[in-house]
């Protein structure tokens, strides 16, 4: 049951945990926002930017703030899944009896930064399936469940594509969010570069813990959801697909394959935190349709047209939302 | 709870309810007064006031039955309403939350009664859609109009569709020419071109020989010269024959001639042929009339001539014996032939 103290320390601890990454990360608030969103709600988040623009540095900051142990795997050609996961070894005990001792891999912490995930083989790619949405992890048939919260914080980089495997949809449909970063702007530049003159290091302090982390996510899903709106929410998953019975004209036009259902729990519990950071205590129409870029964006597979048409999957996410939610039928009470 | 909070703008949204209804009450009873008032029109019925009794009780009925089942506002209608002013459906999820007593409902509950308190009930504004409005005035231009004709033709200002589709779906009337034309000799009297319906009959026309000239017939074989087409099937064309008298036909007219004119005196009572032409029955010119009453010159009629002409011949045919028999019988047989 949420408290009024619930409530208040969710208010208190987002505005700290905004604060204290805002020392390190300068501008990229849509990004951080989005981070921070998708950590509350416990999902993973794919962020996509050229090299150099504080994808890195942004998970790292989220690392300390949230004082969760933090494990970095740059992700290569020839990393092996058990280099992910971990693996058995032969120990020696005091009396030189051999057993398998399992040596827990990287991924064995809270907040993992997979950085450049993209340029592993699928095999090792594979390795994270399991353990980003069971959030456990097997080697050689036994199950370790790994410590909560845990979440995967994922770079790639789009336009390095020599070298690199493409994530499979099922990999990318376990990112709650896939997040553009953008290049800084002019005044956010300056602002960097006078920053990092000085000194590189990172200052932002801990801003909640694990446990804190957790109640705030428990605190978030008890916020409400009127029926509109939850129909409202499903309605723009599914015009994604082609051909469903709300499939959209643009669905219809550019998409091949549209979300799959963990979009609309996506939407739902990534709308409930974004309306509890705003102070409300409902969800908005208006907070499915800004989390639909997110939650969508690497969740739908474009057809020919719109690869030959150079139409991004954001140009046909914002045709979708328009349509949507102009139409008022998807808004009436039933 | 949420209806004392939402009675401000109930009424607001009762009257929008209630235009909703009246108006697709309006379209329904216009389509049914048009489709009635159609019917009647094409059936020719004049009950047209039954079209404007259906378009009051259609109107009547589907408002009240539209208004109560679909445009009544409820409390979450009102709701949605109210959220689109800018409060993020805070109302809405309020109304869901109606009975709930958590914190976190309880919260939701102030956060929206606090942002309803910030909203102006007078921005509510009815809101009746464009294309309704079209179509209410597209039917009522359709119903209202349906309406005039079938009661102008029940009243006999205008035709009634029933009369216009026979006037239309009725087979054009074949008509006929008839065309009279005299040859050398003489001229026709009355409409030489006559055009007439199928199976009407013609007007009269009449040959007129010429002096020293005969009607001999008309080019069907018709030798009476005054004549009337009758039940007229077909297209004609009839040319009027006539002949010149030679020198002995005209002799032998004048010989019968009277009147100081070489033709032979009337019979007393018989009365006088004034005009040039064939004897008419009752005219009383030219004596009895009579098919053998031949007009060889346009002036005399020798039928009545025949008969003493006759007598005349066979008598010197009996005196001067020293004629050869076959001679006699020779003018026995003209004169007998022209008897026949």
């Amino acid at each position: 049951m949420v408290t009024e103290k619930d409530i208040n320390q969710f208010c208190q601890q987002c505005a700290n945990i905004f604060e204290q990454v805002s020392r390190d990360v300068i501008g990229q608030k849509e990004v951080v926002e989005g981070t921070i969103i998708a950590m509350i709600a416990g999902g993973n988040v794919l962020l996509e930017g050229v090299p150099g623009v504080g994808k890195t540095r942004l998970v790292r900051s989220l690392g300390r703030v949230f004082d969760l142990p933090f494990s970095r795997i740059q992700f290569t050609p020839d990393l092996m899944p058990a280099d992910v996961t971990g693996t058995n070894i032969i120990v020696k005990d005091e009396n030189g009896n051999s057993s398998f001792d399992f040596q827990p891999g990287p991924i064995f912490s809270n907040i993992i930064l997979a950085d450049e995930i993209n340029r592993a083989t699928p095999k090792t790619q594979s390795a994270l399936l399991e353990a980003m949405q069971e959030h456990t992890v097997t080697v050689m048939g036994v199950s370790r469940k790994l410590n909560e919260p845990f979440f995967v914080l994922a770079t790639q980089n789009p336009i390095e594509q020599d070298g690199t495997y493409p994530l499979p949809e099922a990999q990318m449909d376990r990112f709650m969010f896939k997040l553009i970063v953008p290049n800084p702007s002019l005044e956010e530049l300056m602002q960097i570069v006078d920053m990092t003159q000085k000194t590189m290091a990172e200052t932002a302090e801990c801003a909640c813990n694990g446990e804190q982390l957790l109640r705030m996510r428990e605190t978030a899903n008890q916020i409400p959801v009127a029926e509109e709106v939850l129909r409202y929410a499903m309605i723009m998953t599914s015009a994604t697909h082609p051909d469903s019975e709300c499939a959209s004209e643009a669905a219809k036009k550019y998409i091949r394959v549209g979300a799959s259902p963990r979009a609309g729990q996506a939407l739902i519990s990534a709308a409930k935190v974004k309306a509890l950071i705003k102070g409300r205590f409902n969800v908005a129409f208006s907070d499915i349709e800004e989390l639909a870029y997110p939650v969508l964006r690497h969740r739908i597979k474009m057809n020919f047209e719109a690869i030959a048409e150079r139409v991004s999957p954001d140009d046909v996410i914002k045709m979708i939302v328009e349509e949507v939610s102009k139409n008022p039928k998807y808004k009436k009470i039933k | 709870m949420a209806g004392e909070l939402f009675k401000k703008y109930y009424s607001r949204l009762a009257k929008e309810g209630v235009l909703k209804s009246v108006l697709c009450g309006l379209i329904c009873g216009f389509a049914v007064a048009f489709v009635i008032s159609a019917i009647f029109w094409l059936t020719g019925v004049k009950l047209f006031w039954i079209s404007i009794l259906s378009w009051v009780a259609v109107s009547a009925a589907v408002a009240a039955l539209l208004y109560f089942k679909k445009f009544k506002p409820t409390t979450k209608a009102i709701a949605m309403r109210v959220d689109e002013l800018g409060l993020e459906e805070r109302v809405l999820t309020m109304t869901e939350l109606e009975g709930d007593e958590s914190y976190i409902a309880m919260r939701q509950r102030e956060d929206a009664i606090s942002a309803l308190s910030t909203v102006n009930a007078g921005l509510l504004t009815i809101i009746v859609s464009v294309p309704l409005i079209v179509a209410t005035c597209v039917s009522a231009v359709f119903g209202v109009g349906m309406t005039t004709i079938s009661a102008l033709a029940s009243a006999g200002v205008i035709k009634s569709g029933k009369d216009i589709i026979e006037e239309v779906t009725k087979e054009p009337t074949k008509t006929f020419e008839l065309t009279y034309e005299a040859l050398e000799g003489g001229i026709i009297e009355g409409e030489l071109f006559q055009v007439v319906d199928e199976g009407e009959d013609g007007t009269p026309v009449l040959a007129v020989a010429d002096d020293e000239w005969v009607f001999v017939a008309w080019s069907d074989g018709n030798e009476d010269p005054y004549r009337t087409d009758l039940n007229v099937t077909e297209n004609m064309e009839i040319f009027a024959t006539f002949q010149q008298l030679s020198e002995g036909d005209e002799g032998d007219g004048d010989e019968g001639a009277g009147d100081g004119d070489g033709m032979k005196p009337d019979k007393p009572g018989q009365g006088e042929n004034k005009e040039n032409g064939p004897p008419k029955p009752g005219d009383g010119a030219g004596g009895k009339y009579e098919p053998v009453n031949q007009i060889i010159d346009g002036k005399v009629y020798y039928g009545d001539e025949y008969e003493d002409a006759f007598e005349e011949v066979m008598s010197s045919i009996a005196q001067s014996g020293d004629l050869p028999k076959e001679l006699k019988e020779f003018i026995e047989n003209y004169f007998g032939s022209i008897a026949d």
